[in-house]
């Protein structure tokens, strides 16, 4: 039961029931934790996130795409890491949106870890979630968490067969295009302002969608183009 | 209000149940109810702002036609096809 006026959530969990626990704390929590979080000025937006020196690269789209390995390769190289799956926007009036970290467990499908070789140890010891992933506390991977950034690029990853990786500038009316399923729909001045938020963050950073078929090339990529030092 | 009720004294005015957003070029209209979305530019982002519930279709047509200097009967036939299409998509009703 999620009561917003009072901020508060009861769930009742039946007990070893793994499946039910699984979608207690990753459906049903999530999504009124992150109900609360924007009466609060947070908005959530699906995507992962890393920055390097306090700016932002956020991995936006759906499951799938590639946005927790994406954001664990970054991470292993170096970047700052504020999460695999989710991010929250935090309006700033009249100013530039800042990225808040939610940094939950990073979840790798089955098949990703060949891109890790040095965390097969671990992997090996581990069985798949009720979502049929690999969870990892991001401290056990070796990625250090930052709490908030300055967002400045947007991508929009795809994940293809082959090739190399490359960057293509979105505009910013695709790029809101694409994140408008991020609004979740409850009552409407709570997904107005998600919308604003969501707006204000495509117009305040650049856009690209990332094609790549190894993630491993993805990091240099972007650090070019946050760097401002390749043109599109 | 039926696809072919739209005349000139229709006063269209946009469901609350609308949340919208302006990006560059185009302005997004994303429906609450259903989680559909849909995009306008130009003329027809113009007339989804005066559709305000105050002013009449012919109101419209002619200050879009000034603000974009077009021939009145071609605006008026864009608005009668974008308010027929806005209706069937549950966007807006006539507040006649």
């Amino acid at each position: 039961v999620c009561d917003p006026s009072k901020a508060e959530i009861r769930i009742a969990v039946r007990p070893g029931d793994e499946r039910a626990l699984f979608n207690a704390a990753h459906l049903f929590l999530s999504v009124c934790l992150l109900e609360l979080l924007k009466r609060r000025g947070r908005f959530p937006v699906h995507a992962g996130t890393i920055a390097d020196h306090g700016r932002a690269v956020l991995f936006a789209g759906p499951s799938g795409v590639g946005k927790s390995t994406l954001s664990l390769v970054a991470a292993r190289a170096g970047w700052d890491f504020l999460g695999d799956d989710v991010a929250l926007i935090r309006a700033t009036p009249g100013g530039r949106p800042t990225v808040l970290a939610f940094p939950d467990e990073i979840d790798l499908v089955p098949g990703a870890e060949r891109f890790f070789p040095a965390l097969a140890p671990m992997l090996a010891e581990r069985r798949p979630s009720a979502a049929g992933k690999y969870s990892f506390d991001p401290a056990e991977v070796g990625a250090r968490v930052a709490w908030s950034a300055m967002p400045v690029l947007l991508v929009l990853p795809r994940i293809v067969d082959h090739g190399p990786a490359s960057l293509r500038r979105l505009t910013i009316d695709e790029a809101l295009l694409a994140l408008v399923p991020n609004i979740v729909r409850t009552e409407r001045a709570a997904s107005q302002c998600h919308f604003d938020a969501l707006g204000d963050l495509v117009r305040s950073t650049i856009a690209f969608a990332l094609e790549f078929a190894d993630p491993l090339a993805a990091p240099a990529l972007l650090r070019e183009a946050l760097q401002g030092g390749t043109s599109f | 209000v039926t696809d072919s009720s739209w005349d000139d004294q229709s006063v269209p005015r946009r469901r609350a149940s609308v949340a919208t957003q302006q990006a560059l070029h185009t302005l997004v209209l994303l429906d609450l109810l259903t989680g559909r979305y849909f995009t306008l530019e130009g003329s027809g982002d113009r007339m989804w702002e005066l559709s305000d519930g105050s002013r009449t279709l012919a109101d419209i047509v002619t200050e879009v036609a000034a603000t974009f200097a077009a021939e009145p009967s071609t605006v008026r036939g864009d608005a009668l096809e974008l308010f027929e299409r806005l209706t069937r998509e549950g966007l807006v009703d006539d507040a006649r």
